[in-house]
């Protein structure tokens, strides 16, 4: 059966074709090629040509041009669009030229690394000359690094193990960084936020050992589409970058859904829930005999999907095709096992989280249903983009879950469709990031006297460091002096080194991850339900002393919600403008907060179920914030408990849409009103980051407040709910019974400015 | 450094207020104008004196001490594969650092060096006054390691070594160093006495093998510490105690090279323990007949209250050597009595299988064997899965070979 046909058969239902909000077709595109760049080497041509490729693509030429004349690049390309070849390309002519050259690539993670890896070794093979690829991480064996590091050509590699495998040792790497003509940065979009600004701190150490060996390289960067990438990558690598995003790689049509589950009880706002909607649209694509793709936002989603489809694909269909669940962390056996299946057909459908959308490669299917907003407009696409092959028709349909952000985005699809607003946002020169990298950079090579790094005050951050004893000025230069090992105590992943560590008990005390104090005393405290990588953990014990927090697994119905008492002193105010009636400022604050209690709610239904205690100290913390304040003669309308409603009404709307424009996940973000905010007295609404001198969102919110207070306009005038529900304003429980009304009143009055 | 950012921020602005000139004045460095800023105390650590290098002068303490030893090796450049004119001219080295964890932040602040002069050994210590003056005293210890025949060292190989090549490439040291032959006396010392003691630092060595004890020597942990302080207060008397560990542990390099040769070439002297190193090293290093005479003495001396594990695995190692040299004929009786006296018996029973089997041709005995020792074996309180299986092994294959249908047997013996 055809993908055509099964979508008639859909919207033949008048229920279903009732509850889309965009029935949208993406043309297809023709391929536009680009000849081979001159004097490509004949060995490379031909090894091309093996593998079925004998022209280039638009982009891929442009690319491999731009690097091999020595510029430095970001390509922006979506899925599938072979944008490995914009760096292979390059990198392999100069190797076959010089054998001595030499390329360092970056990841974000293993798996990544490991499916590049095949690609590059296919290649090589091709062309049978001695070109070594090497992945040298956390799992390579100890035995193998120093053959790596004399012989190995090019070099795969993760941020972390730059950061503490690599650069520390410079010296042992002497014939890599001597030679080095290429870095080559994949998944550029997946370095924002404090992950981000780390790299570019890794990074500015990484060109100051380049500088020492004498070595100039070209920098080639690929990232899927976001509104920035240009400028993201120019502040991660602190280069300018020229852009390449003519996408000549070709698609078929394909055919774009957006589906909102129909309200079941209007006064509280409940839909029919989504995974059950995602169910039965995707049953209707497998019953048809098309391969599908199915992401969910949780395994738990994932395994009740995975289930219910599997069981009604054998007993409907009997057929003996089967639907495999795919989860991050899967082996490439597993990966090379669910490609081929889905190659000779014996795989329909795979369901997965969110963890399937990096980049690996398990080849493509005919449709891709999306259960829930994954987080960003690019991921997004990239989900939709595992839908098509080169030349068929396909298809992908998004179902919106009861959350504000998903409700809004399914109700704009135009915003979806245009141009994207997503920044990737990073502030590689936050001062607690900056002089942990400092530190390190130091003990990689003495620091000149006046040198700069980045946008620091350097001379200061010295001045304290040697204070401290950890580093001593001879002659011109700072050297390291203690006897500690800087890069060790950094973690590129959170912005502090006073972590709460995450430890699943029930897998011999291993680390799941880890979590600043600020944020853990919302998301760790004892009998919170922490969600990790789209699994649901149980905390059983937090010990505060040790900063360690016990968690296992766990599969329920409820998620838990902490209640902060914050109090926020503005210390420092950057900007202020008028909204309309009202007016926007951003600066740094301080922000005090005592988590006190906690409500377990029912998924779907957004029941309480319970609820209980938090016993934690008080938490400080210094960032940079957004707010929102009423002057005086508009709060004169309100009465006050409304007014306090509706603060908090636009506090929870605001901070949800927010994460549209920025490009972040809801937890990096906190929002908080305030009554009589004590530095003006005015009703105000503070939306703060949570990492330690925040990584450049309040200052971007601040500068699309606009769009962003419009966009939460429309999220709750088109709400059907009558006094607030989860998916606007919040339940009218806790915003009261005029909460909602006196928000949008609010939000009207903010939103009156002309667009952008 | 502070994780806090509130704090940081205070300390910013502190700094930044403070106004110029009263800036706290950067360390006092020892000697002539290296030193930056308005310091140069000229103080050197205690004993200690300037020499002239190509790039400026370099801290170095000189001494020299009469040597017992006439600095022949002729066994250990036999065992060891060196050139006995090579290791008769060695340079012991040794290295104070910064910190124990390598990477190109850490720094040999102090290379101690020692060779033979006259009928003693002259011992120099290069110190590093400043971060600054380390392209001198790369270049001085440079110099001594050109002159060096074998580079002697204690851990040098996977340490000081590898650090001082870093140095050079942080310098970018021209012209590169030679690379002479390397000879980690700590690779020796786990040889032979790891057996019995507890580890091979080189203080235990001291003690055990040298009857060497130290007073008051400074612990390694704290030198660092020493060389930060006197870095920030120019202050020489917290350096003495580091020139003494770092003097003391090249010292004990020299008598410890002259010891191992002592004790190579006749191990009578030694802990029965250490004898079984010496001879499992021999072994190693292929002198076969002197490792079968010294495990046969042990093996023989063994009667006197050895513990008996100990004994049978000498026993089996002698079996072993024996006949792989085809010499079965004394490694059955070995193997035999390793059986009947019950020491390390059933490693011994498998050796013995092997050589009843291959050597004796004696198949039945074979069997014999084997059973009985599966059969003992299910008994016994301290057992090896390994063991087990290898046993196991061996019966299915003899069993192949004689063609018995053992089923019965085995399910009797179970």
């Amino acid at each position: 059966m055809s993908i055509e046909f099964v979508l008639d058969r859909l919207l033949a239902q008048d229920e279903f074709r009732r509850q889309l909000t965009l029935d949208h077709t993406v043309p297809a595109r023709q391929a536009r090629y680009a000849s081979f760049p001159e004097g490509l080497d004949l060995r490379l041509g031909q090894a091309l040509a093996a593998r079925g490729i004998t022209r280039l693509y638009t982009h891929q030429a442009q690319a491999t041009g731009l690097a091999l004349s020595g510029k430095d690049l970001v390509v922006v390309t979506p899925t599938a669009s072979g944008k490995t070849a914009c760096y292979n390309l390059p990198v392999l002519q100069a190797m076959l030229r010089d054998p001595e050259a030499r390329a360092l690539y970056l990841f974000p993670t293993k798996a990544l690394a490991q499916d590049q890896l095949a690609e590059l070794h296919g290649l090589v093979g091709e062309m049978k000359v001695d070109l070594k690829t090497y992945t040298y991480d956390g799992d390579t064996p100890v035995s193998a690094r120093q053959a790596i590091r004399q012989a190995g050509h090019i070099v795969v590699t993760n941020p972390d193990m730059l950061h503490t495998g690599v650069l520390p040792h410079h010296t042992r790497w002497v014939k890599l960084f001597a030679n080095l003509r290429y870095v080559v940065i994949d998944e550029l979009h997946a370095y924002r936020g404090v992950f981000g600004s780390h790299l570019a701190n890794v990074l500015r150490r990484l060109w100051r050992v380049c500088e020492f060996y004498d070595s100039h390289p070209v920098v080639i960067c690929c990232s899927a589409t976001i509104a920035n990438p240009r400028e993201l990558a120019e502040r991660l690598t602190g280069r300018s970058m020229t852009l390449v995003d003519d996408n000549g790689a070709p698609s078929g049509p394909k055919r774009l859904l957006f589906y909102n589950p129909p309200v079941v009880n209007r006064e509280l706002g409940i839909r029919r829930s989504s995974t059950l909607e995602s169910q039965r649209i995707a049953e209707e694509f497998l019953r048809g005999g098309v391969q599908t793709i199915v992401f969910g936002r949780t395994r738990l989603q994932v395994e009740i999907l995975l289930s219910y489809l599997q069981q009604s694909l054998a007993n409907r269909l009997g057929k003996t095709g089967t639907i495999r669940g795919y989860r991050g962390g899967y082996l490439p056996l597993q990966r090379r096992e669910i490609e081929h299946g889905l190659r000779d057909g014996s795989v329909r459908g795979v369901v997965s989280t969110n963890a399937l959308e990096l980049g690996i490669d398990i080849g493509h299917l005919d449709a891709a249903i999306l259960c829930g907003y994954p987080g960003t407009i690019a991921s997004t696409w990239q989900q939709i983009g595992r839908a098509g092959r080169r030349r068929s028709a396909a298809a992908a349909v998004y179902v919106a879950s009861s959350s504000p952000l998903d409700q809004y985005l399914v109700n704009h699809p135009e915003y979806f469709l245009g141009r994207d607003p997503e920044h990737g946002l990073i502030d590689p020169d936050n001062l607690l990031i900056l002089s942990a990298h400092l530190q390190a950079a130091t003990f990689e090579l003495p620091l000149p006297s006046g040198e700069p790094f980045g946008k620091a005050p350097v001379a200061e951050l010295l001045r304290i460091l040697e204070e401290d004893g950890a580093v001593h000025q001879a002659g011109d230069a700072w050297h390291w002096s203690a006897d500690a090992f800087p890069a060790e105590g950094v973690s590129l992943r959170s912005a502090n080194a006073d972590n709460v560590v995450i430890v699943d008990v029930t897998r011999g005390a291993s680390v799941v991850g880890e979590m600043d104090q600020f944020s853990a005393q919302v998301f760790l405290h004892e009998e919170a339900i922490y969600l990790h990588e789209g699994m649901q953990y149980h905390v059983d014990r937090l010990d505060w002393e040790e900063k360690k927090a016990y968690v296992r697994p766990v599969k329920v119905d409820y998620y838990t919600d902490a209640n902060l008492a914050v109090s926020i002193k503005v210390l420092e105010t950057f900007a202020s403008r008028p909204a309309a009636e009202l007016a926007v400022h951003h600066g740094e604050v301080q922000i005090r907060a005592l988590a006190t209690i906690f409500k377990k709610i029912r998924f779907h239904s957004h029941e309480n179920i319970g609820s209980g205690p938090i016993s934690l100290p008080e938490q400080q913390l210094h960032t940079t914030a957004f707010w929102l304040e009423i002057p005086a003669e508009v709060a004169r309308q309100f009465p006050r408990p409304a007014m306090q409603g509706g603060l908090q009404g636009v506090a929870n709307v605001v901070s949800q849409v927010a994460c549209l424009f920025l490009m972040c996940d809801a937890r990096d973000l906190g929002a908080h009103p305030e009554i009589r905010a004590p530095h003006t007295g005015a009703p105000t609404v503070y939306v703060y980051e949570r990492y330690p001198g925040g990584v450049g969102m309040s200052a971007r919110l601040f500068e699309t407040a606009g769009a962003v207070l419009a966009a939460a306009h429309d999220l709750v005038s088109q709400c059907g709910c009558e006094s607030g529900c989860p998916s606007c304003v919040g339940p009218a429980l806790e915003v009261g019974v005029e909460g909602k009304a006196v928000a949008l009143r609010l939000l009207e009055l903010a939103a009156l400015v002309p667009a952008r | 450094m502070t994780a806090d950012l509130v704090a940081l921020r205070a300390r910013i602005a502190a700094i930044a207020a403070r106004p110029t000139g009263a800036v706290p004045s950067p360390s006092p460095a020892c000697g002539g104008g290296q030193g930056g800023g308005a310091r140069s105390s000229g103080r050197l650590p205690p004993n200690c004196h300037e020499e002239p290098t190509p790039f400026g002068p370099v801290a170095v303490r000189r001494e020299w001490f009469p040597e017992e030893s006439n600095g022949d090796v002729p066994t250990l450049s036999n065992c060891l594969g060196f050139a006995p004119e090579d290791l008769q001219r060695p340079l012991f080295l040794d290295t104070e650092t910064t910190g124990l964890f390598g990477g190109t932040g850490t720094v040999a602040f102090l290379v101690g060096l020692a060779w033979r002069s006259g009928e003693g050994l002259t011992l120099v210590q290069y110190f590093l006054c400043d971060f600054n003056q380390e392209s001198a005293l790369l270049w001085a210890v440079g110099q001594c390691v050109r002159e060096a025949g074998v580079l002697v060292s204690y851990n040098g190989r996977t340490f000081d070594w590898p650090l001082l090549q870093t140095r050079l490439v942080m310098r970018k040291a021209d012209p590169a160093w030679p690379s002479p032959p390397h000879l980690d006396l700590l690779t020796l010392a786990r040889r032979i006495f790891k057996p019995r003691l507890p580890d091979c630092a080189l203080q235990t060595i001291e003690q055990a093998v040298l009857d060497l004890h130290r007073a008051d020597d400074l612990p390694g942990t704290l030198i660092p510490g020493r060389y930060f302080a006197w870095l920030r207060n120019g202050d020489p008397d917290v350096l003495d105690p580091v020139f003494t560990h770092n003097r003391q542990d090249v010292l004990s390099m020299a008598v410890l090279l002259a010891r191992f040769e002592a004790v190579l070439r006749n191990g009578d002297e030694l802990d029965p323990l250490d004898r079984f190193g010496r001879a499992r090293f021999m072994e190693a290093r292929g002198f076969t007949q002197e490792a079968i005479r010294e495990y046969r003495r042990l093996w023989q001396e063994g009667h006197r209250g050895m513990r008996l594990p100990t004994r049978g695995a000498i026993g089996l190692k002698l079996a072993r050597l024996l006949r792989r040299n085809g010499r079965w004929g004394e490694a059955r009786t070995v193997l035999e009595e390793c059986w009947r006296t019950q020491s390390y018996p059933y490693p011994a029973a498998i050796e013995l299988a092997k050589l009843l089997e291959h050597q004796a041709k004696d198949l039945d005995a074979a069997r014999r064997l084997v059973s009985d020792a599966l059969r003992l074996l299910a008994l016994a309180v301290v057992s090896n899965v390994q063991w087990r299986v290898d046993l196991e092994r061996r019966l299915q294959r003899l069993d192949r070979r004689v063609g018995v249908d053992d089923r019965l047997e085995l399910a009797l013996t179970g």
